[in-house]
């Protein structure tokens, strides 16, 4: 696989962009002053109620003001169109074949398919995107700390990570397998290009996949 | 991929017909019982069976003893008698 690095650097600002709009959408809806008063400055004049960003936890990297937000009847009405489980369901399987196709290009297979770089570059950012859509329509749950949420949600959300490791536990082994074997035959070594996509390739599914199976199995944020 | 659910003894429940004569909401509920409020929808479907402290967490909240609103029995469909 001959990726430029043009197409390595669209992935990567993909990434970096899709993480600082996390981070800026999380401070402008909870707390525009929160980093004000972290830096020790006054907040001039606050007008009407403000949302707090709550305690930090460390493991699940949310703020509980978030997750109570998120989890709440009003959010689940506006966001309508991420939280309905036909969207979830498509976010999924926007997610997993754009997921296999960059896997395959940790191969050297897209190429065969067709893909030119520029076009496999905007597929990755679709796949950064799909993951987004995943993670976003199922965080509330995916990332709550079990002290936020109540028996049948930690339920829901402990049977997906079961499920979803079980199933690593085979994908792994196997796609590792099928990897060892098709360089060992063809007598080539891993090049950086194939490293990093592979490397992209499984930090996706190990921390996607959990998500993937809340968002699939709609037992977490369906509308009643 | 996965294994089959083992199959769970039902447990049935008249929770929505104790609650509304009561007059609470579902959200009322859900607030008094620290669940969230689609967690009281599941139980009042059957789709989820509580554990024995929310089961008696809601019989607390509703003043009414838990075996009047949980049951390994179907109910008779006959309306709830509050006290």
């Amino acid at each position: 696989m001959n990726l430029s690095s043009s197409t390595i650097a669209i992935v990567l600002a993909a990434c970096v962009i899709a993480v600082a709009a996390q981070a800026v959408w999380i401070f402008r809806k909870y707390d525009t002053f929160r980093l004000r008063r972290l830096l020790g400055f006054r907040v001039p004049g606050e007008s009407g109620p403000r949302q707090k960003l709550g305690r930090f936890y460390w493991n699940e990297g949310v703020f509980s003001g978030e997750i109570t937000q998120v989890m709440s009847a009003e959010y689940a009405r506006k966001y309508r169109w991420l939280l309905s489980h036909t969207n979830q369901r498509r976010f999924v399987v926007l997610a997993t074949t754009s997921w296999a196709l960059n896997l395959l290009g940790a191969f050297d297979l897209t190429w065969s398919l067709g893909f030119s770089d520029s076009l496999f570059s905007w597929w990755s950012v679709l796949t950064v995107i799909s993951y987004l859509l995943v993670r976003q329509s199922v965080r509330a749950l995916a990332d709550a700390p079990t002290e936020l949420i109540d028996e049948r949600l930690t339920e829901v959300r402990d049977s997906a990570y079961r499920s979803a490791y079980r199933l690593l536990g085979w994908i792994i082994p196997i796609l590792g397998g099928l990897a060892f074997a098709a360089y060992d035959a063809a007598d080539e070594t891993l090049t950086f290009d194939q490293f990093v996509f592979g490397l992209f390739c499984f930090g996706f599914i190990v921390e996607g996949l959990p998500s993937m199976f809340i968002a699939w199995r709609g037992k977490a944020r369906e509308l009643s | 991929m996965g294994r089959k659910p083992k199959e769970e003894t039902p447990v049935f429940n008249r929770l929505e017909e104790v609650r509304e004569a009561r007059g609470l909401s579902r959200h009322e509920l859900a607030l008094g019982a620290d669940v969230h409020y689609q967690t009281i929808g599941y139980i009042e479907r059957g789709e989820y069976s509580p554990s024995l402290s929310l089961a008696l967490t809601i019989a607390k909240i509703l003043r009414t003893d838990v075996t009047e609103i949980f049951s390994l029995e179907p109910f008779n469909r006959r309306k709830a008698t509050v006290k």
